[in-house]
């Protein structure tokens, strides 16, 4: 009888927790769902904008002088993601910009966050916009795959979906940054400027810098960890030298680490920051 | 009107060195209207934003009922608590449209899904918006706007709403719609919370009064209580036929030796300086008097007995707005000093 009772308190309180975890995940679910409606169109721009730039750089050039055509497919796919950084880094700061400062610039959150608890808000967001930019990386490996088919046809190098999971990776990692500036930024566009400036600019200064007078492997450098996502599609990536009077790309090892690190770190201090923040 | 559900102790909240409210106590009863009426920078706001969680106290604490019908604090504990409707600021949400934003809310404060879509096109229809159910908010007028952050702030039928100047912006008919449903929404046992600077809207829909500035709560009570506290009453008296033009100064100045031992000496200097005011488009006077109860029917009775060839009363009144008037000016002036909270 006793069992039975205990067992009847233990399901009982299964259930709660399954109802709790549901009731918890919902606003999460609908935020995700209301954001992306908001967004769709800024994810339809990047990614017309990924496909134009891959027809101008990598489809155009080769078909009106095929002389041109890089002789293996890991250099036809470097060239293709050089440019690619420009993109990722401007959609992402563009969608995360705004992710904790304009619930108080433009003062969004003065409407929802007395209905929506911060973290469910927060998390709705960024899984939002990183389902946003990791479909803006989809939609370029897509048609790097399809461009490479059309030029040397099949099999596709399989280490493309090894460079897709780094660049998913990083997306995540660059997002946490922004949102971490953005729990502080008073509006987006200094996060915009300054992230811009940071892995485009910054690093492409300090870098050289930290290698040359210090001797220091930049695994902490979003241009360096970038080179992974490159570097990565050479089928002879285990051989591959990584120093050369300069170090060309992180160990895999290396990579994920720093990028998990960033990942999970700027999220925590991001969301602190942001459960700190104050209308 | 039996329960308390929203009891606030000893709250205050600072801004670096800028104390923005003092002390705060204040208990709200289930049903009960409260209008929140001060000065620009009095506190109102951010009273309202505490009690909505957007920012916390320096001390003491708010605590709203639960769903078990204990109260709660909010700022150790924010599961479980009856719902609450906020309007603080108009929708930001320029992209979207009202039906997305409203079934965005509804979903997320666990609205009966099957009710959802009714309840959007009901309020939206309340407020002449259904046409606009689906076009960009970007495209609304300020009013509008307003309209739908009224509604966003009732969507999911909350037990209390805190109304942040609610009618700011919006064209007349809509302040009646707006007053006329806070009204209802009474009626059905909602709490509701109310700051605005219009004296009318307060005075007409409120049950009690929260005279706050800065920071102190000056008075809190019904109008008709507090309205005990003023030195001076305006009492309206109309009259059956105009009075011409040039009979209104001599007839004045007769009223004033008449009822000069009843009228306030000490008038209030900010808004009535004179005792006896002739409305000529409404046939009406206003006399300001010392505010005793037993006076009132002196005046009256001099007024129909010494007059009775000058002009016979049609009605008297003393307008609760007049009397909020009043009561703002005096004891937010005096607290221009600030003094001990008056209950």
């Amino acid at each position: 009888m006793k069992h039975q009772q205990r067992r009847n308190i233990r399901g009982e309180l299964e259930m709660k927790k399954l109802i709790n975890f549901y009731l918890n995940l919902k606003p999460i679910f609908h935020t995700i769902i209301f954001e992306v409606k908001l967004n769709i169109r800024k994810f339809y721009i990047f990614s017309g904008f990924t496909i134009i730039f891959l027809i101008l750089t990598n489809y155009l050039p080769y078909v009106t002088d095929m002389r041109r055509l890089p002789t293996t497919q890991y250099n036809f796919y470097v060239s293709a993601l050089s440019f690619f950084l420009l993109i990722l880094v401007f959609a992402s700061s563009l969608f995360f910009s705004g992710i904790i400062c304009s619930d108080y610039s433009k003062k969004t959150g003065l409407n929802l966050i007395p209905m929506i608890k911060k973290s469910h808000l927060f998390i709705g967001k960024y899984i939002t916009y990183s389902i946003l930019v990791i479909g803006i990386v989809s939609v370029q490996y897509i048609s790097m795959a399809l461009l490479e088919y059309y030029f040397y046809g099949g099999p596709l190098l399989n280490t493309i979906c090894i460079s897709y999971g780094f660049a998913i990776l990083y997306v995540l990692a660059l997002a946490s940054l922004i949102s971490f500036i953005s729990s502080f930024s008073s509006s987006e566009l200094p996060v915009i400027i300054v992230v811009n400036g940071l892995i485009l600019i910054g690093f492409n200064i300090i870098d050289p810098i930290m290698m040359l007078s210090f001797g220091v492997e930049p695994i902490y450098s979003f241009m360096y960890l970038y080179n992974l996502i490159q570097f990565i599609l050479n089928p002879d990536f285990s051989t591959m030298l990584r120093y050369d009077g300069w170090w060309l790309f992180p160990t895999i090892e290396q990579a994920v680490i720093s990028l998990l690190s960033y990942g999970i770190g700027f999220f925590i201090l991001a969301f602190i920051l942001y459960k700190k923040r104050q209308f | 009107m039996s329960d308390i559900v929203i009891k606030i102790e000893n709250l205050s909240k600072r801004y670096g060195k800028f104390l923005a409210l003092n002390n705060l106590n204040l208990e709200v009863y289930n049903g009960e209207i409260i209008g929140l009426l001060g000065p620009n920078g009095a506190g109102k706001t951010t009273t309202l934003k505490l009690i909505a969680r957007l920012i916390k106290p320096y001390t003491g604490k708010i605590m709203i009922k639960n769903n078990q019908g204990k109260l709660q604090n909010i700022f150790e504990n924010s599961n479980n608590l009856i719902e609450i409707g906020v309007l603080i600021d108009i929708p930001q949400f320029p992209n979207t449209t009202p039906y997305r934003l409203l079934k965005y809310i509804s979903n997320i404060r666990n609205y009966p899904k099957g009710k959802i879509k009714n309840r959007i096109v009901y309020l939206l229809s309340q407020f002449d918006l259904i046409d606009w159910k689906h076009k960009k908010i970007k495209t609304f007028s300020k009013g509008m706007m307003q309209k739908l952050g009224f509604i966003a702030a009732i969507i999911h039928d909350p037990e209390i709403i805190i109304l942040d100047e609610p009618q700011t912006g919006m064209d007349p008919d809509a302040r009646v719609k707006v007053r006329e449903f806070i009204k209802s929404l009474q009626k059905e046992g909602k709490t509701i919370f109310l700051s605005s600077h219009m004296l009318y809207e307060i005075g007409e829909i409120c049950d009690k009064v929260a005279l706050i500035n800065h920071g102190l709560i000056v008075g809190f009570d019904s109008i008709e209580n507090l309205s005990q506290l003023l030195k001076t009453k305006e009492l309206i008296c109309e009259i059956l036929n105009p009075i011409t033009p040039e009979k209104v100064e001599p007839l004045i100045k007769k009223m004033n030796s008449y009822l000069k031992p009843y009228l306030e000496t000490d008038l209030d200097k900010m808004s009535y300086n004179e005792k006896i005011i002739y409305d000529p488009q409404k046939s009406q006077f206003r006399i300001s008097y010392n505010g005793l109860k037993e006076i009132k029917g002196e005046i009256l009775n001099i007024l129909v007995n010494e007059f009775k060839s000058d002009f016979t009363i049609n009605s008297y009144s003393e307008l609760r707005t007049s009397q909020l008037e009043q009561l703002y000016f005096q004891m937010i002036g005096e607290n221009e000093t600030p003094t001990k909270t008056k209950y």
